[in-house]
């Protein structure tokens, strides 16, 4: 399980993180939504092992993460794909770095890339793929890099809205057939509550809790959820949060 | 095979079509101006001289393929250096300008009063050529890496080693041969002019012997054979490119 606690955060003067603190139990899914510049951010660099908090700690299945990477496989916007390896080298990368067997990788992400819509573009470069391809096999490379824990930082936030929506489905059905532990960081309230099993409203910077909303539906959600009357009312609620205090996200 | 033809085609006709005005042109006024002479007496003086020209050709290929390994090493070496430390780089960026403005024409005399006839100075020759654009283009490559990119590693746990194999290595390659691609065009002229001041044997020495001789018709021979020289080696490069960067082939032909 995830523990972020009393996580404080500065850039020199500029106070980034004020006062982070939530738990996500084992298998579950925690989304956090924020103004732009609130250091959402930055909650998952640290807990990547990227970044150390001036304040607070964070911890994964107890273990600290403050200066230790390798506990949690983190995606960020941007695909960074090599553009030196094939897609079936480019899965590999994160179990590759980790120094896990490269062959039985391989094997793994093989057996994935049709479930990942990827079939048949083992040998592609990155440059001949489409945007949304090149995502899911981001993703893809951050599941063969086989951590429990999943950091996701906006990882739909460079696609179009349809595209989007496609694979916001296809993840919560594939994360319904796993156990992974995951925080999502986006700007997209439909996409926290379609994914998420607990959504952390933060403030403007600096950034610290201000709503915990539940999501307390079953997995694999429908798509036509973002009408239901319930899911719209605490997506209401998300909305009156993000409203306060500040102007709004731009 | 069309499409090679299509690329071959154009630039082989205008060669023809130059060798055949320079032909004809210098053709009437050989008995007069022996300074320009026609392809075909050219072609004579190759045939001629043939035998002793696999010796020379040995001998500065040697120097050249001795010259640029050393010159890439060298240039490597300087772009590690310079793009991982940032005072290495405002140290030795006015040396390595300096390194190059000094002319080989300067340089070669004394490198070959400083270590004699042999291989040593014209290595040296070309080493110092190739070793610049191969440093500076490996630098600009390596220094092009996205940041994110080595984040993405560091975070999975990767270490030096990791990061070396999987992105700086990759990243710095197109740059290294862009930069070997220039500098061979000067690499095969500075072992060259490195012969004419000083060898026993080599390319430079046979046109610097012919021009002493006045047989201008053998210059233009060696010259011929330096050229030829210079552009097997540049494909040479390019092929190794190809086959070592192929994610460069950004547009895939279907034919």
């Amino acid at each position: 399980m995830i523990v972020a606690d009393r996580l404080q955060h500065r850039f020199g003067t500029l106070g980034v993180l004020d006062d982070v603190s939530f738990d996500v139990e084992r298998g579950r899914f925690c989304a956090l939504v924020g103004p732009s510049g609130c250091g959402k951010s930055t909650v998952l660099r640290i807990l990547a092992g990227l970044v150390a908090p001036t304040g607070g700690r964070a911890a994964i299945d107890g273990r600290s993460v403050v200066g230790r990477v390798g506990q949690a496989a983190y995606m960020a916007q941007r695909d960074l794909l090599l553009p030196w390896r094939r897609a079936l080298a480019n899965a590999t990368v994160g179990a590759e770095a980790r120094g896990l067997d490269r062959h039985a990788a391989r094997a793994e992400a093989l057996a994935l890339f049709g479930r990942f819509g990827l079939a048949g573009f083992e040998q592609s470069w990155p440059h001949q793929m489409s945007g949304g391809m090149r995502q899911r096999l981001a993703l893809l490379r951050t599941f063969v890099a086989g951590l429990d824990v999943l950091l996701l930082d906006e990882p739909f936030g460079a696609l179009d809205a349809i595209t989007r929506r496609d694979l916001q489905c296809w993840l919560d059905e594939f994360l319904a057939e796993h156990d992974h532990t995951v925080v999502l960081v986006t700007h997209d309230v439909d996409e926290a509550l379609l994914l998420a099993d607990e959504v952390l409203v933060l403030s403007p910077r600096p950034g610290a809790v201000t709503a915990r909303v539940a999501s307390p539906y079953p997995h694999p959600r429908p798509s036509a959820l973002v009408t239901d009357a319930d899911f719209v009312s605490r997506k209401a609620a998300i909305l009156e949060a993000l409203g306060q205090g500040g102007p709004p996200a731009g | 095979m069309r499409a090679t033809l299509r690329a071959a085609g154009p630039p082989a006709l205008f060669v023809v079509a130059l060798l055949a005005l320079w032909e004809l042109w210098a053709g009437r006024s050989t008995s007069r101006n022996p300074v320009l002479p026609a392809p075909s007496r050219i072609w004579r003086a190759f045939r001629d001289t043939a035998p002793l020209l696999p010796g020379h050709l040995r001998t500065t290929l040697t120097e050249t393929g001795l010259g640029v390994l050393v010159g890439v090493s060298t240039g490597v070496l300087v772009a590690i250096v310079v793009s991982g430390w940032p005072l290495a780089r405002r140290v030795l960026h006015p040396l390595l300008i300096a390194s190059q403005t000094v002319p080989i024409q300067v340089l070669a005399p004394l490198l070959v009063l400083w270590a004699g006839f042999g291989l040593a100075p014209k290595i040296v020759v070309v080493a110092l050529v190739v070793f610049f654009p191969v440093a500076v283009s490996t630098a600009a490559g390596l220094q092009s890496v996205d940041v994110e990119l080595v984040e993405l590693i560091r975070c999975f746990g990767g270490g030096r080693a990791v990061l070396l194999r999987m992105v700086m290595i990759p990243a710095a390659l197109p740059g290294l041969f862009a930069g070997l691609r220039i500098s061979l065009t000067y690499a095969v002229a500075g072992a060259v002019i490195g012969e004419s001041i000083g060898a026993t044997s080599g390319l430079g020495l046979y046109i610097a012997r012919s021009q002493r001789a006045f047989r201008y018709d053998q210059v233009f021979v060696g010259v011929a054979v330096v050229t030829l020289l210079s552009m097997v080696l540049f494909s040479l490069v390019s092929v190794l490119s190809r086959v070592l960067c192929p994610w460069q082939r950004r547009t895939d032909r279907s034919t």
